[in-house]
């Protein structure tokens, strides 16, 4: 039976909690932890999608990454930043950890080896938040300066030059410092960018053309946000302790002389256009989920999306039905602001902690290195430690798919054919110790055996004859 | 045949059957007389007994469990005497069989395993001399090993050498038992020895690369080649060959060959360990193999002709350079990124260096649709152009209408016109000349083309030039409306795949269709009804699914949010002249083609301004140079005229459904402009500021780089 968890970290209480949110039961917790908001990320287990392999929090007082594994409380690893990072993220298949800092700097380091790959100024103030898109493609920041960057993760990773990566596009349409970015579901061609800020606003963008599709403006600042998986709505919290949903599509009801009264969906917003929530209040149909005591700074949603988490600064995490938009439980566990919530199915060596007999392996990753390293010394292969340190799937069959040494597949080409026979033939031929050769021996013993045969017929004929004539010329002798 | 189908109600219903006396009864002489075939003296039975014992253990598990330990003394027995090749071979696989079915079952390994199958893996190596048993005894050790590793280990060193006789190239490359040795190789590397499982790995992948190495010292010896190698690297223990390059060089290929298909196999094979991946060092070998071409330079005071004996084998080494960096690229995936343009580079470079060779073109096409798949838009930022133009003069098709060779040649000195007029009459190849001769390239190239193409749109589709698209989708729509004229029954099979793939390709330009290319759908339309009544089978099947798929363009469920607001113009509609079309590099020719087409837009804005006013009583100027395609855009219009005349009363209200993804086919932007703009009119009169999209602001990057 899967089991959902939630894991909950503070930046005052140095605890994280990871708990079954249905059934309320602490299952785990890790010491010796503070991180700020946007802090912390997953990382998943290499060619296990949705496996949480191993939990990754920037520390708030001190340049330091914590690493911990699912097996013990302590921290599993401890790698020294060259700054205090404030946002971290890392690819969805754990190859790469970006981390932002207060100066404006992104770092980008290689899990499997530690390589700091690249360090760049990318906004003039703190990077607020990092995130991947879901094909891995682009780095989107966000920063207290306002402003968005796009970065593709291969142009900022090219070695070829030692320029200063530009970004693919940058959005300069919020007025204070970005507080979340959602990515939405799709590759970089089709994806949906949701951003939101303190300057009451939560946008939403086309990524591959950078172009602004809807703004939305709140009564309030906006600190976190959720976005449905369908992306049918977002769900936006903010200073005044609400949470507010926005769907992003909308019934219309018409009706005419002509026409009967009909409905028709649309969608809200694009092309630009702006969304004022503030202005659903004369409806009275401002959708909101009320219940907190203090300012909502997290929130994430189940894997159905049906429930939704949101932890507060008073420590408090209340999970909501969504259809209802009502509290079905209060955790508080915290003791102070809770700034990190994340849900994720159990993993398999959660649940066997301490009584399993099957050996856990834990996703190797090197020490994060504080300085970057030429990367022609790297290209050329001298040094050991560069070697990526992995688990390898079977890749057996997709190479055969690929089909890069014979078309295998459809279509057949009969000049690569005649070849292959030809050189079956061949090695059929030239190999001395296959069957060929002794089949040819044997119809060469064969047609030898023949030939004796028909010489041995000959010479009994003749002895015959040869005993017939002695016979009879031995019968002559006596008669006369 | 008969007995062991009685087996089958035994294992799905034991608890039945073990009640059943007489089914048990019967089992019990099944046994038997399986038994008394193993002991046969005949040969043949022998076989048959063996045989039956393979099937009993797939089918039965109680019969498995009791007669265990018997039948693995009994084949055990068979595989020590000398016994004929498919004998030997069957009670290879048997006991392979038997001795994995005890994996997860530590009481029958401990009395049976650890027991008899150090014995099995020795018998194996012993009947490793019989090289017609060698795939058998290559998979039997594999499975072993794989298996257990433990019990394994002593043998490893010994399995190991048998691999390396067999992969130093002497026996070819394409024979079953050289993969199965490969095979073999990477499983053995993965059983630890004197060093754990990881560093045993390590160790031989660099071994391996040091032979690659070593061979290519060989081999390149009269090139210049422009970056040192290492000359002293670890490496296995091959054969030497004769000095002479014309006995030595193929050889040396197939080595190479085999010694990359231990590569590829080592990197491909699953590692329940975490392994060490030199990916530099690697990749530094492939750079070797790639940098030799048709310009390589040719190394002082060295025989001529030994170089070029070596550029005969260059594309066979290239190949299998190939298929390692594939092979590299689907294990170590993303950690390749800081190469990519490395990468990119040698696609290109082999590309254009294999124009008329069609295997390694479609390899190298293969691994374009690799890097395209695994990196997406960073990899088709930098290839997509060339790319594009390489498929592009692949998939053209040239039609020639044959040229008379007689005309050219000067009449015998004398009689002028008599004889041209005869030669005219009497030369038959006129009669049947009429055909035109077509070109194009080989299946297997325009295939692999079109799959990559495949792959390219639905990525980058919408960032392609309109000069591009439309290239592309003539290109497209041309093969397959030419298809539709021409009898099946004159068509090869070849063609079936390809116009099957170009199907594909339609759908894919149809579903990432940019705001160039208002026309595509249309003709993808066309095509996919037409299509419905094809004679491929195959094709009748894509096109029903290709029209579901653009339903949701055309009858999209959920509405689109539009993306910007329409500055949009016209591409001249995609004509299907039946013209063979010149073929440009878009790269060079794009800026060129660009400015022909503003002068051409200018002219249709002009034409579709005053037919757009007439239906749409909403547009602005702005909206009315957008594009005319879609057909649901005069439905919307409409649809907004009526509700203008009933005095629309308008309502919010909170929406909840099924979530339908398909809201990425995107509409018209104009239409959802539109569609915006008159809710907008019809809703409450607050106001809207103006929002405006400044797009990347060049001061902030400016002082970004300052800083």
């Amino acid at each position: 039976m899967l089991t959902e968890l939630v894991l909950a970290s503070s930046s005052i209480d140095p605890v994280i909690y990871v708990w079954d949110f249905r059934s309320g039961t602490v299952l785990l917790t890790f010491k010796q932890n503070t991180c700020y908001q946007n802090d912390m990320a997953l990382l998943p287990f290499p060619g296990q999608s949705g496996r949480a392999a191993l939990v990754m929090a920037a520390q708030t007082d001190k340049p330091l990454i914590h690493v911990y594994s699912w097996q013990k409380e302590q921290v599993h690893q401890k790698f020294v930043c060259p700054e205090t990072l404030f946002s971290l993220a890392i690819t969805g298949l754990g190859s790469y950890c970006a981390g932002g800092t207060g100066n404006g700097k992104i770092y980008i380091w290689e899990l499997s080896t530690g390589n700091l790959c690249k360090v760049f100024d990318a906004h003039y103030r703190k990077v607020n938040i990092l995130r991947f898109t879901s094909d891995d493609a682009a780095l989107i920041s966000g920063s207290e300066d306002a402003g968005i960057n796009i970065w593709l993760l291969s142009s900022i990773l090219d070695e070829s030059t030692n320029e200063i990566p530009s970004p693919y596009s940058s959005w300069t349409s919020h007025s204070l410092p970005i507080t979340d970015i959602i990515c939405g579901i799709g590759n970089f061609r089709t994806a949906r960018i949701l951003t939101s800020s303190l300057d009451n606003t939560c946008k939403l963008w086309d990524l591959s053309t950078g172009h602004l599709l809807t703004t939305f403006i709140f009564p309030t600042n906006i600190s976190s946000l959720a976005l449905d998986p369908a992306e049918r709505s977002f769900f936006a919290a903010g200073g005044d302790n609400l949470i507010y949903q926005m769907n992003l599509y909308r019934r219309r009801e018409e009706s005419g002389y002509m026409a009967s009264r009909h409905n028709y969906i649309e969608a809200v917003g694009g092309a630009g256009d702006i969304e004022d929530i503030g202005m659903q209040d004369r409806d009275n149909n401002r959708l909101v989920f009320s219940g907190h005591n203090a300012r909502i700074i997290t929130m994430t949603l189940t894997y159905d999306g049906t429930l939704l988490l949101s932890g507060s600064e008073d420590g408090n995490v209340l999970l909501w039905d969504i259809a209802s938009r009502q509290i079905l439980k209060t955790f508080t566990h915290h003791k102070g602001p809770v700034t990190n919530l994340c849900t994720f199915l159990q993993p398999p060596d959660l649940s066997k902690l301490g009584i399993s007999m099957e050996r856990t392996y834990i996703q190797p990753i090197m020490p994060f290195k504080r300085i970057r390293q030429d990367p022609s010394q790297q290209r050329k292969g001298i040094d050991d430690t560069e070697d990526v340190t992995m688990f390898l799937n079977d890749r057996k069959k997709d190479i055969k798919l690929l089909a890069i040494k014979e078309p295998i597949r459809d279509p057949t080409s009969t000049e690569y054919h005649d070849l292959q026979k030809a050189k079956n033939t061949l090695m059929q031929l030239q190999s001395r110790n296959t069957t060929t050769p002794l089949q040819s021996q044997i119809n060469e013993l064969q047609s030898e055996l023949l030939r004796v045969h028909d010489n041995y017929q000959k010479v009994k004929g003749l002895h015959n004859e040869m005993y017939q004539g002695l016979v009879e010329e031995f019968m002559r002798r006596r008669k006369t | 045949m008969i007995y062991h189908q009685l087996l089958i109600p035994q294992k799905l219903q034991e608890t039945e059957v073990e009640s059943n006396k007489s089914q048990k009864a019967l089992l019990h002489k099944w046994c038997t007389r399986v038994n008394s075939l193993l002991s046969s003296k005949v040969s043949g039975a022998r076989w048959a007994g063996v045989s039956f014992v393979k099937l009993s253990i797939e089918q039965s598990e109680a019969l498995y469990v009791e007669n265990l330990s018997s039948w693995s003394l009994a084949l055990l027995n068979i595989l020590t005497r000398p016994e004929p090749i498919p004998t030997l071979e069957v009670t290879i696989a048997t006991l392979s069989e038997l001795f994995a079915r005890t994996i997860n079952r530590p009481e029958l390994q401990r009395e049976l395993t650890s027991q008899f199958l150090p014995r099995f893996n020795a018998c194996l190596l012993d009947l490793s001399e019989n090289k017609e048993l060698l795939p058998s005894i290559f998979q039997a050790l594999s499975r072993s090993v794989s298996l257990f590793p433990s019990i394994f280990r002593p043998f490893v060193e010994n399995a190991q050498n048998l691999c390396l006789l067999i992969v130093n190239g002497s026996l070819g490359s394409d024979t079953t038992v050289v993969k199965e040795a490969a095979n073999c190789l990477a499983k053995i590397s993965r059983a630890g020895g004197k060093s754990s499982p990881s560093e045993q790995w390590r160790s031989n992948l660099i071994k391996l690369m040091g032979s690659m190495h070593q061979v290519l010292d060989k081999l390149f010896d009269s090139v210049d080649e422009e970056s040192q190698y290492a000359k002293k690297q670890s490496s296995f223990e091959l054969p030497p060959v004769s000095e002479d390059y014309i006995l030595a060089f193929p050889v040396f290929f197939e080595r190479f060959k085999t010694l990359s298909e231990c590569m590829v196999s080592m990197l491909s094979s699953p590692s329940p360990h975490c392994v060490q991946i030199p990916v530099n060092k690697i990749i530094n070998l492939l750079c070797r193999v790639f940098n030799i071409c048709e310009g390589t330079i040719l190394r002082e005071h060295k025989e001529k002709n030994e170089f070029f004996t070596l550029m005969i084998g260059v594309p066979t080494l290239h190949l299998a350079a190939i298929e390692i960096l594939a092979s590299l690229i689907l294990s170590v995936g993303d950690h390749l990124l800081h190469s990519m343009r490395l990468i990119n580079e040698i696609i290109m470079k082999l590309l254009n260096q294999y124009r008329k060779q069609p295997l390694v073109r479609t390899s190298i096409y293969y691994l374009a649709k690799l890097c395209i798949q695994k990196y997406g838009i960073g990899f088709l930022q930098l290839a997509s152009s060339p790319l594009i133009y390489h498929i592009t003069e692949d998939l053209i098709v040239v039609k020639r209408t044959p040229t008379n060779i007689t005309e050219g040649l000067s009449p015998i000195s004398g009689k002028k016109a008599g004889k041209k007029k005869k030669t005219q009459i009497t030369n038959s190849d006129n009669f049947i000349g009429t055909r035109t001769v077509i070109e194009q390239a080989s299946s297997n190239v325009q295939f692999a083309a079109l799959e990559t193409l495949n792959c390219l749109l639905p990525i980058y589709g919408e960032s392609l030039s309109a000069s591009s698209r439309a290239t592309i989708d003539k290109l497209l729509l041309t093969r397959i409306l030419d298809s539709t004229l021409i009898s099946h029954t004159e068509s090869n099979d070849n063609e079936h795949s390809i116009q099957l793939k170009l199907h594909e390709c339609l759908l894919a330009s149809a579903v990432a269709a940019s705001e160039y290319q208002p026309s595509i759908i249309t003709h993808a339309l066309r095509v996919f009804t037409a299509g419905l009544n094809s004679h491929s089978y195959q094709i009748q099947l894509f096109c029903s699914q290709a029209l579901t798929i653009c339903d949701l363009i055309y009858h999209p469920r959920l509405p689109s949010i539009a993306r910007f607001e329409s500055t949009s113009t016209t591409a001249p509609p995609i004509s299907l002249g039946y013209k063979q079309s010149t073929l440009v590099n878009p790269a060079q020719e794009d800026r060129k083609e660009e400015e022909e087409e503003e002068e051409k837009r200018e002219t249709k804005m002009e034409n579709h301004y005053g037919k757009t006013v007439e239906i749409n009583i909403y547009r602005d100027q702005d909206v009315q140079q957008s594009e005319p395609s879609l057909d649901n855009r005069s439905i919307i219009q409409e649809s907004c005229n009526i509700a203008e005349k009933d005095g629309a009363s308008v309502s919010d209200k909170e929406v909840t459904f099924v979530a339908d993804t398909s809201s990425s086919l995107q509409q018209s932007p104009s239409t959802s402009r539109l569609y915006s703009e008159r809710i907008s009119d019809v809703e409450d009169d607050f106001e809207i500021p103006e929002i405006v999209d400044e797009g990347p602001d060049s001061e902030f990057e400016d002082d970004l780089m300052d800083e």
